[in-house]
């Protein structure tokens, strides 16, 4: 094996991404937790200040690694490198926070080669709650950025949502490594090239 | 053709002599079950068309095309016969040609012509029209805001009986004006009633103004996809990774042509697909992998297996 397997679950603070680490992952999640300090972007009490960290074993003996980004911006320079090599990203909006959908162009803009190569997938968060902007608004934002990937209502409290995303976004790297290896096996990078 | 009056014709394509004998000999067991009388011709000629799923696409045949599929966990599916043959796949897929064929000739043209109005009425961005059926019940829509409203009481559930062939010939489209006390209606976007709209439409075939040999791109994520057809996120995920016809795209997202054709419809109506232009079928995803000096953690050759190890591991079925 030429580098380790990893999927990321990015979004802002308390959109879930420890969550839905911990509703696949084999391990307990190691999580870097701190009492948050920056209640103008949350209110919860403690919020990730590095990472997340959980794993999957998978049948050939490899492990998979789930990394939940850190949610603040200024953690930002932390993403590319985090991004570097991934499988793909989850990214999580918590409909609830002021503006998601400058929540969305954030993550989109920081893991753009990813969502190019169709390997980023966006759930979004307490819709059931707050409705507006709806997953129409959400389509249209991507599509305005010229990206296309899926959107759908996901609570990363549920296992199935969480497993729902990942079977689409398999679904997303499969079809373009087929087309990959139709135009002449050039997949490698159309997939992994993670570096933004 | 009036195929309840005629005769429905099938063939065989790169099947084997000996399952061709089989199905021929069981087609012929439950004539008497059938809507139709049935003949055997070859393929070229024939209205149904079994071909081997493993096969070439078949050339230089025109008529509808059914999988056959060598999976014995498969399940039955639109378009499909799995193999050993299953008496009441047989039964189903003749029947439903009957009825596709029979409704064909009597409300696609109801149905082509609605779907032109409401399309054109949208494009232009018109004044608010009604859209009534027999028993008076309604759909206000708003053209210029991509909108529409129940004009009786809200019932999202309704919309997949909208268009179905038996309600089709009371609809009216006719201009509206506003009461006063149904101006406060609780307006949605238009996309529900165009995915549904262009679902129905599958049994006509594509929008009349699509090609089957036009290449489709994909613009948003059809978020509706949830509603339909069965494997419409296999098509999306096939459509987004590179624009293609319809024909390539049921290939590629391994699904009966009539799913690709109902998702095409519903995603093109909904603006979530559009006409590719043909300089763009290759160039876009050739810029997606040129991008990025990393190669990543995967030789490509492992992907298929890789894939897999995940899925199983997640508790996925393929």
């Amino acid at each position: 094996m030429s580098g380790e397997l990893k999927l990321l679950f990015a979004g802002a603070m308390g959109a879930g991404k420890t969550t839905a680490i911990r509703a696949i992952s084999e391990i307990a999640p190691i999580t870097t937790e701190a009492t948050n300090g920056d209640f103008t972007e949350c209110d919860k009490e403690e919020t990730t200040v590095a990472m997340d960290y959980g794993e999957i074993t998978l049948p050939t003996g490899e492990k998979l690694r789930l990394y939940g980004t850190p949610g603040q911006a200024r953690f930002g320079f932390m993403w590319p490198i985090l991004a570097a090599g991934a499988l793909g990203v989850v990214i999580l909006i918590d409909n609830s926070r002021p503006d998601p959908l400058a929540d969305l162009e954030l993550y989109i803009d920081a893991f753009r080669a990813l969502a190019d190569a169709g390997a980023v997938i966006v759930g979004v968060g307490h819709m059931e709650s707050c409705p507006r902007p709806s997953l129409e608004a959400y389509a249209e934002r991507l599509a305005a950025l010229d990206v296309v990937v899926p959107v759908m209502p996901a609570d990363a409290r549920r296992h199935s949502d969480v497993v729902g995303m990942l079977e689409i976004l398999l679904q997303q790297i499969e079809a373009t490594w087929a087309y990959d290896e139709v135009m002449g096996g050039v997949s490698a990078c159309g997939l992994m090239g993670a570096n933004s | 053709m009036d195929p309840t009056k005629g005769v429905v014709t099938y063939g065989f394509h790169g099947m084997a002599d000996s399952e061709n004998v089989l199905l021929q000999s069981m087609i012929e067991r439950i004539s008497r079950r059938l809507p139709a009388p049935v003949a055997r011709v070859p393929a070229r000629d024939a209205q149904l068309v079994f071909f081997d799923d493993a096969a070439p696409r078949p050339d230089g045949i025109t008529g509808r095309l059914v999988r056959v599929v060598r999976d014995m966990d498969a399940q039955r599916f639109s378009g499909g016969l799995r193999m050993p043959p299953h008496v009441t796949d047989l039964l189903d897929i003749f029947a439903e040609f009957v009825e596709q064929e029979t409704y064909a000739e009597t409300g696609c043209g109801v149905m082509k012509s609605l779907v032109r109005s409401l399309h054109d009425l949208f494009q232009a961005g018109g004044a608010p029209h009604a859209l009534v059926d027999g028993d008076g019940a309604g759909l206000i829509l708003y053209p210029a805001d991509r909108q529409f409203s129940w004009s009786g009481p809200d019932d999202e559930r309704l919309l997949p009986e909208w268009f179905q062939s038996h309600r089709l010939r009371g609809l009216d489209l006719r201009p509206w004006a506003a009461s006063t006390n149904q101006q406060h209606r609780k307006r949605r976007g238009i996309e529900p009633v165009f995915w549904h709209m262009g679902l129905a439409h599958a049994r006509c075939g594509l929008l009349p103004w699509v090609g089957r040999d036009d290449a489709l791109k994909m613009r948003a994520w059809p978020y509706l996809a949830g509603q339909g057809p069965a494997g419409a996120i296999r098509l999306a995920t096939a459509l987004r990774a590179r624009p293609q016809n319809v024909a390539a795209l049921a290939d590629a997202a391994r699904v009966p042509e009539a799913e690709a054709v109902a998702f095409a419809n519903a995603a093109l109506l909904c603006g979530f697909v559009v006409p590719a232009i043909p300089t763009e079928t290759y160039a876009e995803r050739g810029e997606a992998n040129t991008r990025g000096a990393d190669p990543g953690p995967v030789d490509a050759t492992r992907w298929p297996r890789l894939l897999g190890a995940i899925r199983s591991a997640l508790g996925i079925s393929a």
